[in-house]
C-alpha cells in the first residue's frame, strides 16, 4: 500500500525541497516534504509511517540553532499553512484569559492579535517575527522578557496533538510545576503529561493546536542602553542589579564582538569611544511612575559609574520610549545573530561555521564563569551577547574549517561541564536538536537519561518522530 | 542666534485608531501620542546647528526653543524635545479647541514674531492629517523665506545663512542659498534623530516651559476649512472563489471582470 496523500509529497529530486533541508547551522537530507493542510490527512500519514517505521520530522520556520527541524532522512512535514488564530476568550471557571491558535501562526502575528484585543502574551524569542508558535512550544522558547515573565511553559494551558500512531489527543494542564527560567537539557521530567510535550523538539508528537494563557496589558515600558568601558564591569553591574530590588523586564548583554555589529545598524545610538560592552534593559512603568522609575535607574547606574571612575558616561545612557525607538533597539539586537549566521554560512563548505553556547549559570556564579570563558577566548574570534540577567549569555565562535570547529567544540564542552558544576544548564533555550545531543550526558546522570529513553519509547515506540533530536537514533547507544 | 522648532504631537502609528460614534473625531483613550516623526528631524537639526556654532565659538549666544500648540498632553512632546537637548519650551494651550492649518499658522506666527527668531525648523508635514500647509502659511504670515522638504542643511561660515538642499522630481536636487530669517520643512534623510540620554530625561523636568494661550494670538481669525465628519476607510470586501475546472473558471472570471468589476 502507498503512503496516503503521497501524491502531494515533494520529493528530494524537486528543487522546492531545498529550502526545507536547512536550519541556520545544520543541513539535512530529507526524502520528501509534505505541507500539512488538514490534520486528518497528517494523521493518516503518521499511522502509515509508524507501521512502516519511516521517520517523520516536523518543521516550523526552521530557525532552530541545533538542527531540530532539519531531517536526516524520511519525511518532513511543514506546518506553515496551518496558521490560523482560532479564539480569544475568558475561562468562566478560572477567570483567566486564553488564546488558541494553530501551530503554524508566526509568533509575532499571534502576539499582535492578542495585543489588539488588549492582552499580552509574554514569550518573545529574538526570532519572534519568523518563528512559528508550535516551534516555540516544542522548544519551550524563552527571550529577553523571560527575565521577568518566565519561559513559554508557564503559559501553555492545553495542547491538541497527534501521536506517533496518528491518534488525536488533548492534553490539559492540571497544575503548574516549579518552572526554572531556563531549560537544562532533554525532556522535562518534573511535571505532568503536558510538560513532557513542551520542549520535546518534535520527538514525542505533533502539536496541532495550542492554548495559552495571556495577561492583561497593564504596563508600558522604556528601554535603556548602558555603555561600559570594561566588559567584566558590565557583568558585575548585572549581578548587582539582579541581586538588588530593581525589577527590569529584560536585562540583556551586548558584549565584545557583538557591540561592533550592533553599532553598524543604522538606527541605534552612538556610544562613547572605548565602549566594550552595553547592557540593554527594559523597565515597565505605570501611568504615574515613569519619572520615579527613570530616576531610580539613573541613580543606580551613576553610583556604579562613580565607583568605576567614569561618571561622565552617564550622558551616554540612552533612553528609548517611543515604539519606533524600542523597535529600532530590538532590530539592532536581532541584527547581531542575523549578521553572524550569515557570515558563518560562508564557512560551512570548508567545514567551519558558527558554534554558539547555550549554557547558563546561577547569577552568583556568573562573574567567575564569564571571567574564565573571557580569558580563554581572548585569542579566538568570538562575540558574546544575550540573556545575561538569567546568567545565560550566548558566546559565538566563528570557525573557518573542521579542525578549528573541533577545537571550539571541545572548548564549549568544557564550558558546559563547568556550567553544570556551578549548578546551571547546558541548553538554556535552543534545545539539543541534533548538534548538541552530546551535552545530554554532561547535564544528566545515567538514571535520568534512562528515564528520558523510557519516555520517548512510551510516546513513540517505533522511534519515528524527530529522529536524532535530543537522543541518538534508536539503538546507537545500546 | 535664536532657533525655534515647531513640533506637533500625533498618534503613534502603532495605535489603533477608533472614530467616535458620532463621527466628530477620534477616540483619544488608549491612543499613544508621539512627536511627529518629521518634527524629530527638525529637533535634531536645531540641536546640531547649535552644537556646530558652539564648537566653533564656545561663547556664541545660541538658544533653541521648541514650540507646540495643543492640549495639555502636548507637554509630553515638548519634554521629549527638551530631553533630546533643546533649551526651552513654549506650550501654546489650544484651550479645548481644534484649529485648522490657517488658524494654527496664524497663532504660531504670532508667537514666533514675539520671540524674534532667526531660524525656524519644522517637520515637512504631520503624519496625522498630512495637510502639509502650516509651515508654509506661517512663513507667509511672518514674511520669511521658506524652503520645504529639505534633506541637507549647511550653515554658512558666518552663521548668517545656509545652503539648503531639497530633492525634486526625477532625482534632481535644488540647492538654495538663503539668508536668515528662514523657515525650513524637514524631510526624512536630513539626519538621524538622537535618543534622549537618561540624564537628559531627568534634566528636561527642570528646563523652563513657558505657557501661552492660543486665543491671545488668534484674534478673530476664523477657520478656512472645517472637519465635518470622520470615518474609517471601508473594509475590504470578501474575495470570491471560483468553482469548477480551469476553463469554466476562466469563463466565469472573464464574465465577472466584465459585468461586475467592469474593468474589461
Amino acid at each position: 500500500m502507498k503512503i496516503p496523500h503521497s501524491d502531494q509529497f515533494i520529493l528530494k529530486s524537486d528543487s522546492r525541497i531545498q529550502t526545507y533541508k536547512d536550519n541556520p547551522t545544520y543541513t539535512g537530507h530529507p526524502d520528501a516534504l509534505y505541507f500539512a493542510r488538514d490534520f486528518r490527512d497528517v494523521a493518516e500519514i503518521l499511522k502509515e509511517c509508524n507501521e512502516r517505521k519511516l521517520p517523520v520530522t516536523f518543521c516550523g520556520s526552521r530557525t532552530s540553532l541545533t538542527g531540530s527541524s532539519a531531517a536526516n532522512e524520511g519525511l518532513v512535514v511543514s506546518l506553515e499553512k496551518k496558521d490560523r488564530f482560532l479564539d480569544l476568550w475568558t475561562d468562566s471557571k478560572t477567570g483567566e484569559t486564553l488564546a488558541k491558535a494553530e501551530p503554524g501562526i508566526l509568533l509575532g502575528d499571534f502576539k499582535k492579535k492578542i495585543a489588539e484585543a488588549g492582552s499580552f502574551y509574554p514569550p518573545d524569542p529574538t526570532s519572534y517575527k519568523e518563528a512559528q508558535l508550535g516551534g516555540t512550544v516544542a522548544t519551550n522558547a524563552t527571550g529577553e522578557d523571560t527575565f521577568l515573565y518566565g519561559p513559554t511553559r508557564k503559559y501553555i494551558r492545553e495542547l491538541k496533538i497527534l501521536t506517533s500512531t496518528g491518534t488525536e489527543k488533548i492534553i490539559k494542564r492540571a497544575r503548574m510545576p516549579v518552572i526554572p527560567s531556563k531549560n537544562r537539557a532533554g525532556y522535562f521530567l518534573d511535571g505532568e503529561e503536558i510538560d513532557e510535550m513542551i520542549g520535546s523538539e518534535g520527538t514525542l508528537g505533533l502539536i496541532t493546536e495550542v492554548t495559552t494563557a495571556v495577561l492583561p496589558q497593564r504596563f508600558d515600558h522604556f528601554s535603556l542602553l548602558i555603555p561600559f568601558n570594561d566588559f567584566l564591569a558590565s557583568i558585575e553591574f548585572v549581578v548587582r542589579t539582579v541581586e538588588s530590588t530593581l525589577r527590569p523586564r529584560a536585562l540583556e548583554l551586548i558584549g565584545p564582538g557583538a557591540i561592533e555589529i550592533f553599532r553598524t545598524h543604522p538606527d541605534v545610538p552612538q556610544f562613547p569611544k572605548g565602549t566594550k560592552s552595553v547592557i540593554y534593559l527594559k523597565q515597565e512603568f505605570g501611568k504615574s511612575d515613569l519619572s520615579n522609575k527613570s530616576d531610580e535607574w539613573l541613580k543606580w547606574i551613576e553610583k556604579f559609574y562613580r565607583e568605576k571612575g567614569h561618571p561622565d558616561w552617564s550622558e551616554s545612557i540612552f533612553f528609548g520610549e517611543s515604539e519606533k525607538q524600542k523597535d529600532d533597539i530590538r532590530a539592532g539586537r536581532h541584527h547581531i545573530p542575523a549578521t553572524v549566521n550569515e557570515e558563518a554560512r560562508g564557512w560551512h563548505e570548508s567545514g567551519g561555521g558558527k558554534i554558539s553556547t547555550d549554557w547558563w549559570v546561577p547569577i552568583d556564579k556568573l562573574l567567575p564563569m564569564m571571567k574564565w570563558v573571557y580569558t580563554k577566548s581572548l585569542k579566538l574570534p568570538f562575540l558574546v551577547f544575550a540573556h545575561i540577567g538569567n546568567g545565560h549569555p550566548h558566546w559565538n565562535f566563528l570557525t573557518k574549517n573542521a579542525s578549528e570547529k573541533k577545537m571550539i567544540h571541545d572548548f564549549v564542552l568544557e564550558q558546559c561541564k563547568r556550567a553544570v558544576g556551578y549548578g546551571g544548564g547546558v541548553a538554556g533555550e535552543h534545545g539539543l536538536g541534533k548538534i548538541h545531543r552530546d551535552y545530554l550526558t554532561i547535564q544528566h546522570s545515567k538514571t535520568t537519561i534512562a528515564k528520558m529513553i523510557d519516555l520517548k519509547k512510551k510516546w513513540d515506540p517505533n522511534w519515528i518522530l524527530g529522529r536524532g533530536n535530543i537522543l541518538p537514533p534508536q539503538g546507537l547507544w545500546r | 542666534m535664536k532657533i525655534a522648532v515647531l513640533i506637533k504631537q500625533v498618534p503613534d502609528t502603532e495605535s489603533k485608531i477608533r472614530v467616535k460614534s458620532d463621527g466628530s473625531g477620534i477616540e483619544e483613550t488608549d491612543v499613544k501620542y508621539i512627536v511627529n516623526p518629521y518634527c524629530e528631524y527638525a529637533i535634531e537639526e536645531a540641536i546640531r546647528t547649535k552644537e556646530k556654532i558652539k564648537a566653533g565659538e564656545p561663547e556664541a549666544p545660541v538658544a533653541t526653543v521648541v514650540i507646540s500648540l495643543g492640549p495639555d498632553r502636548a507637554l509630553e512632546a515638548l519634554r521629549t524635545a527638551l530631553a533630546m537637548g533643546i533649551d526651552k519650551a513654549i506650550h501654546i494651550d489650544s484651550e479645548g479647541k481644534i484649529f485648522d492649518g490657517f488658524q494654527t499658522a496664524k497663532i504660531l506666527a504670532g508667537v514666533l514674531k514675539a520671540g524674534a527668531f532667526d531660524l525656524i525648523f519644522c517637520g515637512k508635514q504631520a503624519i496625522d492629517d498630512d495637510n502639509s500647509q502650516v509651515a508654509q502659511m506661517t512663513a507667509e504670515f511672518l514674511d520669511f523665506p521658506q524652503v520645504m522638504i529639505i534633506q541637507k542643511f549647511d550653515l554658512t561660515p558666518d552663521s548668517k545663512g545656509a545652503l539648503v538642499t531639497r530633492q525634486v522630481g526625477g532625482g534632481a536636487r535644488e540647492i538654495y542659498e538663503a539668508v536668515f530669517p528662514l523657515i525650513l520643512g524637514c524631510e526624512k534623510g536630513l539626519n538621524t534623530p538622537r535618543y534622549a540620554s537618561l540624564p537628559g530625561i531627568m534634566k528636561a523636568k527642570t528646563k523652563p516651559v513657558e505657557k501661552l494661550k492660543a486665543s491671545a494670538f488668534l484674534g478673530d481669525t476664523g477657520p478656512l476649512t472645517q472637519f465635518i465628519h470622520y470615518q474609517l476607510p471601508p473594509e475590504r470586501a470578501a474575495g470570491k472563489k471560483l468553482d469548477g475546472e480551469a476553463p469554466q473558471q476562466a469563463h466565469e472570471l472573464a464574465r465577472l471582470l466584465r459585468e461586475e468589476a467592469k474593468v474589461i
